[in-house]
């Protein structure tokens, strides 16, 4: 008799335990939807940096669902109307001085976007970092004032991933990515995503300025601040196709 | 009273050039539309106005004992305006001011560059002097009527239809010449364009040139769909003298991108004499991880030269251009590589080998960024060719450009 009920306490105790406590893969999730939403609005500034130089860029971006995305440069003058497209994993683009729609071959999703220190890829996250890792709660710290878990990611073999590891901050109340340090198969740290400036967007709270930096060169990195966010909004499923690429503005 | 009224009409219409009256109602109506609307809001989301100013300095020479300076002070002004949902209008004015020694060594410099590709006549010499031309054009100006699955556009427009970046044989409307690089948005087409969605990734459009001779007029009909990873087209035209048909990809093998057009050209009228042409372009793209891109084109055509004693750059850049004769010869080959060095620098090379005529193009580019909307070019344009039994080089020319964006 006292066994069982040792072993109802026992138990009881156990499933208390699994409903408070997450597993590190329930915390990536978490914070993976909280950007996606069923769709969005943004407004961006992007400011590109380099030790002697400096570009910003303006992009508008719609998104719905994991799959479909559009955005148009508004500035600098030059580049105002590149639109870019992306299905799935594939990306058009379209220029609206020579009035002509690309598709990006497949070997063009590594290389930098528009100069920054975001690849096509970026962009596109043709990987998926809840399917394409393994993952793993390997500390606690505070980031931003925020009490964060320090998650590692490792990918799994096959998957469409350059990277040899990923460090992944996840605030505990919010589920705010904080920060992202990303790793080379040779375990040198290469880039590094830094979320500051936090806003509240449509209700969720989240870093309104990203600092992309690569590791290796000094005085160079990109910022991305969110001039606008906006989730959950209506848009027309004809905004994702090549035929409507020319309309965007 | 009536008679000199009706005197000083007939000399208005007579004298007043075209071109002013387009340009008069089409301000009167540009303003009209801003006008009507009252929320300042209105006009920042829906009017769109912008253009650039490029100055290029050319200077061609076969060596240092004389060397030819040119001056281009190019200008383009660009307004679009979004009526309203399924309604849009724009014009695009390019101009021009020409100096240097080619003008004042070339007697028929204003007509070359006036002539016209179109036959409504939207450009004008402002200023035509022995040693300066002003000259202004309008390549854009058209009305978009856009609405659930169909597509409307009256006027004159780019129509685009190229697949590959050197040559473009489904091009039908608006050829591309690859030596022109300071005209990358291309002269436009006076044409009804009707295009009808069938799904987002496949449309069937059609496109009527207007011409004052039946003979130069093209009117053609594409099907554009997306199969398997694949955008394709095909397409059915009356081109100039011919019929053509038509078929075009885009896509890629593993990482490899890989595009082709080919165009199969054969005379409307039996009783001539010209053969059937079948022209053909494929190319291949690689992007590499640091930057680096290569893009490599082959293009044949069938109607070409066989063989040639000696070779002439103008062949090149022959003004009579068109997709059924792309390059005068039957076998070119393309090769590009690009990359930039940082976001503010790029560098490219590009070279053209024309098999028949031996004749080789360079054409290194260095770009720099200097600030958010200025830019600075240095492009050199070369050429060798064989003459007289030796191979060697025939012409160069080196360009400076500096562009200002608005």
């Amino acid at each position: 008799m006292k066994n069982l009920k040792n072993s109802i306490t026992l138990i009881l105790m156990w499933f208390t335990f699994i409903s408070t406590a997450q597993t590190a893969q329930e915390i990536i999730k978490k914070a993976d939807e909280k950007y996606r939403g069923t769709s969005s609005y943004s407004e961006m500034t992007i400011n590109i940096v380099r030790p002697k130089w400096s570009k910003q860029m303006k992009i508008k971006g719609w998104t719905k669902g994991t799959d479909y995305s559009v955005s148009v440069v508004t500035s600098p003058a030059k580049e105002k109307g590149t639109v870019f497209l992306m299905r799935g994993k594939e990306v058009w683009n379209y220029m609206p001085t020579i009035d002509r729609t690309i598709k990006f071959p497949p070997s063009m999703m590594l290389q930098n976007w528009m100069g920054t220190d975001l690849t096509n890829d970026d962009l596109v996250k043709q990987s998926s970092i809840l399917e394409d890792y393994t993952h793993k709660i390997i500390g606690k710290e505070v980031k931003e004032g925020y009490n964060c878990w320090v998650l590692e990611l490792i990918p799994k073999e096959d998957a469409p991933v350059v990277w040899g590891k990923v460090i992944i901050w996840v605030d505990q109340t919010e589920y705010m990515m904080l920060q992202t340090d990303y790793y080379d198969e040779d375990d040198f740290l290469v880039n590094q995503m830094i979320g500051s400036d936090i806003k509240e967007f449509s209700g969720k709270k989240l870093p309104s300025k990203l600092r992309v930096i690569p590791v290796e060169d000094e005085g160079q990195e990109t910022v991305l601040i969110y001039d606008k966010l906006q989730f959950d909004i209506k848009i027309s499923d004809q905004y994702f196709t090549t035929n409507y690429m020319k309309r965007i503005h | 009273m009536v008679k000199e009224l009706k005197h000083i009409l007939e000399i208005f219409v007579k004298y007043l050039p075209s071109i002013r009256l387009i340009f008069t109602g089409l301000i009167l109506f540009f303003v009209a539309i801003i006008q009507a609307q009252e929320d300042q809001n209105w006009t920042n989301e829906n009017v769109e106005f912008s253009g650039y100013i490029k100055y290029l300095n050319t200077s061609t020479f076969q060596d240092f004992d004389a060397i030819i300076n040119d001056n281009l002070l190019h200008n383009r002004l660009k307004l679009k305006v979004y009526i309203d949902d399924h309604l849009t209008t724009a014009v695009e004015i390019r101009n021009r001011i020409f100096w240097g020694n080619t003008i004042q060594a070339t007697p028929d410099f204003a007509a070359f560059i006036d002539a016209d590709n179109q036959d409504i006549d939207m450009s004008i010499n402002i200023i035509n002097r022995s040693a300066l031309l002003f000259h202004s054009k309008i390549d854009r100006l058209y009305i978009d009527y856009h609405k659930n699955k169909w597509q409307v556009t009256l006027g004159r427009q780019r129509i685009n239809w190229g697949k590959n970046l050197a040559w473009n044989p489904n091009d039908l409307f608006n050829t591309y010449n690859f030596f022109d690089f300071d005209y990358e948005e291309r002269p436009g087409a006076d044409a009804l364009r009707v295009q009808y969605f069938i799904s987002g990734n496949s449309s069937v459009e059609t496109a009527i040139n207007y011409t004052d001779k039946w003979d130069e007029n093209t009117t053609a009909v594409k099907y554009n769909f997306h199969y398997f990873d694949y955008d394709f087209q095909v397409l059915a035209a009356k081109y100039l003298k011919d019929y053509t048909f038509g078929i075009g990809w885009e896509g890629a093998i593993k990482s490899i991108g890989i595009k082709g057009e080919f165009s199969y050209f054969f005379p409307r009228n039996k009783a001539t004499i010209s053969d059937d042409v079948l022209v053909g372009s494929i190319s291949f793209d690689y992007y590499f991880k640091n930057g680096l891109s290569i893009n490599a084109a082959a293009l044949f055509n069938s109607g070409g030269i066989k063989n040639t004693n000696s070779f002439d750059p103008e062949q090149f850049n022959s003004t009579t251009l068109s997709a059924k004769n792309l390059m005068p010869n039957r076998w070119s080959y393309f090769f590009q590589a690009a990359k930039p060095l940082t976001p503010a620098i790029g560098t490219s090379i590009s070279t053209i080998y024309a098999y028949e005529l031996n004749g080789v193009y360079i054409m290194p580019q260095f770009s720099y960024q200097i600030s958010q909307n200025w830019d600075f070019d240095t492009i050199a344009q070369l050429f060798y060719g064989k003459q007289n039994e030796s191979f060697s080089n025939i012409q160069n020319s080196v360009y400076l450009r500096f562009r200002w964006s608005f």
